[in-house]
C-alpha cells in the first residue's frame, strides 16, 4: 500500500484514488492559499490551478512522498510563478464583483460573506512580505512543526520561528492600526 | 533568569503549544517581570485568534454538479515545454478514460475576469439629430443619433467546467445590439461553441411584475390609513388602475393614485434587476479560456471640441504690400479635445478608447449597422501604441480612427475630454465678407487658417466645435466666439466665421435693372463706412444667378469664387465711406460660364 492510501481507498483504481486525495487536500489547500494570499477568491484559485496541475502530473507522482506534500509544492511554485509574473507586469483589471456566474452560483449569502470578509485580518494578511506569508501559510494552515517547516524550507529552525514570530506581531500591528478604539 | 530574547523565542513556541511543559513556568516567571514580553504575548495570541477566526470565516464553496453524461473524456495530448521546473507541473498528458468528470471542474464556480476592454466610438453623422442620453420615447423628425460603439470585451474564464454551462454578463449596456453579439474563444476558436444566446431586458419594473401577478392573489393599502386592504385575484391594471376579485365578492376597481403600495408574495422568476447577457456554452477544451465578445451599443458618442486661444491680435499691420491695404493676421494657438459621451448605462473601466471620424454611412436604427465590418478590420495593428502623445490617429478606410493611448475609465452618464490634436503659433488671416442683401447690415468676421505642417497644424481635424478666445484689453483672455467646422483634412484651408464685426456697417441697393427678352442686366451698389481706427479691406460677396455671362464692377478686383458667387475685394479706409457699383447680365436661354477677369 503506497503511502497516501487509506484502507477505503485502497481497493479503488489508481486514478480514482488519486482523485480522492486531491478532493480532500483542497480545504486545507484553500485555507494555506488565504494565508498567503490574503484573499479567499485567490486562495480559491490557487487550489483549483494546484489540483488541476497535480491531476495533469499524477503520472510523475512516485508515491514516495505524501501526495499532499507534493499538492503544497505545487502550490506553493503556482503561488511563487504569480508573484513573479504580478511583479513583472501591470496589474490586470479584474472585477469579479460585476459578474454574475449562473451556473453553478454561489448564493447571495456567500457573496455577501465574502464581502464581509474583506475586513481587518484580510487586509493585515495581504499586506505580508510574501516571505512571511508563505511560512505563516504552512504553519496555520497545514499545522506542521516549526522543525518540519525548517526542514521543508530548508532554513534552521530559530530562523522558522522569528519568521513566524515577525508574521504575528506585524499581523498584530496592523490590526491594532484597523480597531475603532485606536482612532 | 531569562532574558527578553530567550523569552520570546520560547513564546512562540508556547502560543503553538510546542513548549515543554516544564518550561512553563520559567516564562511565567519573566513575564511577571516584563511588560514588554507580556504585550508581545498578547500580541502573538491575538494575531493567531484573528487568523483563526479568518480562517473559520471561509466561504462555503458549493460543489458544482459532475456532469451527467458519463462519457468518456479524452484529455488533449499536450507536447511538455522543455523547461525542466515546468516538465513537474505539467507532466504528461495520456489519452486517457475516466468514469466521471476532471477532477476540478467538479470544484467550486467558474471564475470570470475582464482582461481588457476596447472601445470604438463614432461620431454623429451629418443630417442626424442628436439623442445622446435622451429618453426614447421622444418624436424626431430626422434620424436620431443614440450614439454607436463598437465594444470588444475581453474576459478570461477560470474553471468553466467541460459539457454545457451556463454563464452571463451583467455589466452590459442597456442599449446594447442584441443582434451584434458574437462570442468567440481567444484560447482555441472552435473550443467554445455557443448554443443559445440570450439578452434578458425584463427588468423588474412595477408594470413587469405586475404582469405576472395577473389571476394571481395580491394585497393592496390604500394612501388612506383607515381603509382596510384589499387582497384578492388581480384580474387586470393599466395605469391609472387596478381590477381585483376579493374571494367570494365581485370585482374591484382601484385607483393607482389611490394606492399607498402593492405586496406581491414574492419576485416573479425571470426578471432581471440589470440587463444581462447569458450564454449556453459547450466547452470542448480547456477549462481556462481566453474569450471575447464584441457588440454593438447605443449611447456613446463623441465629438471633436477645439479652443482657438489667440495669442497676439493683428501682428501684420507693418507689412505694407505694395501700398495696399494690408491683410489682419493674427496668431493663435489650437487645442482639440475629443469629448466621448458615456450614457450606456455602464461604467468602462480602464477601457482602451478609439475614436472614428468622418460621416460613417449609417442606417437609421433597426437595420443592421454596416459599421461592424469596418472595425473589424482595425483590431489587426492596435498593439503597437506610442505612449507620449494622448491620442495617435491613423489614416482607416475613408476615415481617421484616433486611438488614445492609454487606458481610460468611461463612467456611466460621464462626458469625458481628452486632448486630441494642438498646433502652436498658428497664423490666420482675419477677414470681413458682406453678402450683399444680406438681412444683417454688417460684415462677419471670418479667420482664414491653412491646416498645414508649416502652419503648425498639418494634422486631419474631425468636425466639431470651436471656441475663439481671445486676449481682452487688460490682458485676460476672454471666451469670444464659436462656430463649427467640418471635416478637415491635411493641407486644406478652413475657413473659421465668427459673428459680425461691430464697426463696419453695410448696406447694399439696386439702382438699376433692364430686361431684353429673356436677357436681364441688374446694378447695384454696396455702401460700406469703416469706423474702425484702421483700415480693413471687406470682401462683398454677390449671388448672381448661374446664368450670368457678364459681370463688371468698374473700381475694384472682383473675381469668381464658385458658381453663382462673385467677390469683390473693397478697401475700406478707415472713417471715410466707400461704395462699390457692380453690374451683372444673365440670360436663363444662353447664358452662364462667368469667369474671374484674371482667366479671361
Amino acid at each position: 500500500m503506497e503511502q497516501w492510501e487509506t484502507p477505503s481507498t485502497a481497493e479503488m483504481p489508481r486514478d480514482q484514488r488519486f482523485r480522492c486525495a486531491l478532493t480532500e487536500a483542497m480545504p486545507p489547500l484553500r485555507r494555506y492559499g488565504f494565508i498567503l494570499t490574503g484573499d479567499w477568491h485567490a486562495a480559491e484559485d490557487l487550489a483549483q490551478e494546484s489540483v488541476l496541475r497535480a491531476w495533469r502530473a499524477r503520472e510523475s507522482f512516485d508515491g514516495q512522498a505524501n501526495v499532499r506534500t507534493w499538492l503544497f509544492a505545487i502550490a506553493r511554485n503556482y503561488w511563487r510563478d504569480q508573484l513573479r509574473r504580478k511583479a513583472g507586469r501591470p496589474e490586470t483589471t479584474t472585477m469579479p464583483e460585476t459578474l454574475e456566474i449562473l451556473d453553478p452560483s454561489p448564493s447571495p449569502a456567500t457573496r455577501v460573506h465574502l464581502a464581509e470578509a474583506k475586513d481587518a485580518i484580510t487586509v493585515a494578511i495581504e499586506s505580508l512580505p510574501a516571505e512571511q506569508a508563505e511560512i505563516l501559510a504552512l504553519r496555520e494552515s497545514r499545522g506542521l512543526s516549526f522543525s518540519e517547516i525548517a526542514e521543508l524550507l530548508d532554513i534552521p529552525v530559530p530562523t522558522a520561528k522569528s519568521r513566524i514570530r515577525y508574521a504575528l506581531l506585524r499581523l498584530a500591528r496592523e490590526l491594532k492600526a484597523f480597531s475603532p478604539e485606536n482612532e | 533568569m531569562m532574558n527578553c530574547e530567550q523569552a520570546q523565542d520560547m513564546m512562540i513556541a508556547w502560543v503553538y503549544d510546542e513548549l515543554p511543559t516544564d518550561q512553563i513556568p520559567d516564562i511565567q516567571a519573566h513575564l511577571a517581570t516584563c511588560d514588554a514580553c507580556r504585550a508581545e504575548l498578547a500580541d502573538l495570541r491575538a494575531a493567531r485568534a484573528a487568523i483563526a477566526g479568518a480562517l473559520a470565516r471561509e466561504p462555503a464553496v458549493p460543489i458544482a454538479d459532475l456532469p451527467t453524461r458519463r462519457k468518456p473524456i479524452r484529455w488533449r495530448r499536450i507536447l511538455a515545454p522543455l523547461a525542466a521546473a515546468a516538465a513537474l507541473v505539467v507532466g504528461i498528458m495520456l489519452l486517457l478514460e475516466i468514469g466521471t468528470g476532471p477532477v476540478v471542474a467538479a470544484i467550486g464556480p467558474p471564475i470570470i475576469e475582464r482582461t481588457d476592454i476596447s472601445l470604438t466610438v463614432l461620431s454623429q453623422p451629418e443630417g442626424w439629430q442628436d439623442a445622446v442620453g435622451q429618453p426614447k420615447a421622444r418624436l424626431y423628425y430626422r434620424p436620431t443619433w443614440r450614439g454607436l460603439a463598437m465594444v470588444r470585451d475581453r474576459r478570461l474564464i477560470r474553471r468553466l467546467p467541460e459539457g454545457v454551462s451556463r454563464i452571463s454578463f451583467a455589466d452590459v449596456p442597456a442599449d446594447i445590439r442584441p443582434d451584434s453579439v458574437r462570442l468567440r474563444s481567444l484560447t482555441r476558436p472552435g473550443g467554445l461553441c455557443v448554443l443559445e444566446q440570450n439578452y434578458q431586458y425584463d427588468l423588474a419594473t412595477a408594470d413587469a411584475v405586475l404582469k405576472r401577478y395577473i389571476d394571481r392573489d395580491v394585497t393592496a393599502l390604500a394612501k388612506d390609513a383607515n381603509a382596510d386592504p384589499v387582497t384578492g385575484v388581480l384580474l387586470s391594471f393599466d395605469r391609472r388602475s387596478l381590477v381585483i376579485r376579493p374571494a367570494g365578492t365581485g370585482p374591484r376597481t382601484l385607483a393607482r393614485a389611490e394606492l399607498q403600495s402593492i405586496h406581491l408574495a414574492k419576485l416573479p422568476d425571470g426578471l432581471r434587476s440589470t440587463p444581462t447577457l447569458q450564454w449556453e456554452l459547450e466547452n470542448r477544451d480547456e477549462s481556462r479560456q481566453n474569450f471575447e465578445v464584441a457588440y454593438l451599443t447605443e449611447g456613446l458618442s463623441w465629438r471633436a471640441d477645439y479652443v482657438l486661444k489667440l495669442a497676439r491680435l493683428d501682428i501684420s499691420a507693418d507689412a505694407n504690400e505694395d501700398g495696399g491695404i494690408p491683410a489682419i493676421l493674427d496668431a493663435a494657438d489650437l487645442v482639440g479635445y475629443a469629448t466621448v459621451k458615456n450614457h450606456s448605462g455602464v461604467t468602462f473601466k480602464n477601457a482602451q478608447l478609439k475614436l472614428l471620424a468622418g460621416d460613417v454611412n449609417l442606417i437609421p436604427p433597426d437595420f443592421v449597422s454596416p459599421v461592424v465590418g469596418y472595425i473589424e478590420k482595425v483590431a489587426e495593428d492596435e498593439s503597437a501604441e506610442a505612449c507620449s502623445p494622448t491620442m495617435t490617429e491613423k489614416a482607416f478606410f475613408e476615415h481617421h480612427l484616433y486611438t488614445v493611448s492609454r487606458p481610460t475609465t468611461l463612467r456611466d452618464r460621464e462626458t469625458k475630454q481628452i486632448e486630441m490634436v494642438s498646433g502652436q503659433d498658428v497664423s490666420l488671416t482675419r477677414g470681413y465678407v458682406y453678402t450683399a442683401g444680406h438681412k444683417i447690415n454688417a460684415p462677419r468676421v471670418v479667420s482664414e487658417m491653412v491646416n498645414s505642417e508649416a502652419n503648425g497644424l498639418g494634422k486631419p481635424l474631425p468636425k466639431g466645435v470651436m471656441r475663439l478666445y481671445a486676449p481682452g484689453p487688460d490682458g485676460e483672455t476672454t471666451y469670444v466666439a464659436q462656430t463649427t467646422i467640418d471635416h478637415t483634412p491635411r493641407d486644406e484651408k478652413l475657413r473659421l466665421q465668427w459673428g459680425h464685426a461691430f464697426d463696419i456697417a453695410c448696406s447694399a441697393i439696386q439702382t438699376n435693372q433692364r430686361r431684353n427678352g429673356y436677357d436681364h442686366t441688374h446694378t447695384c451698389r454696396v455702401d460700406i463706412r469703416n469706423h474702425k481706427d484702421r483700415d480693413v479691406t471687406v470682401t462683398v460677396r454677390v449671388r448672381v444667378p448661374a446664368s450670368t455671362y457678364r459681370f463688371e464692377c468698374k473700381d475694384f478686383d472682383w473675381h469668381v469664387r464658385e458658381v453663382g458667387i462673385v467677390e469683390i475685394s473693397v478697401p475700406a479706409v478707415a472713417g471715410h465711406p466707400v461704395s462699390a457699383s457692380y453690374t451683372f447680365q444673365y440670360n436663363p436661354r444662353s447664358g452662364g460660364g462667368l469667369k474671374s477677369p484674371h482667366d479671361q
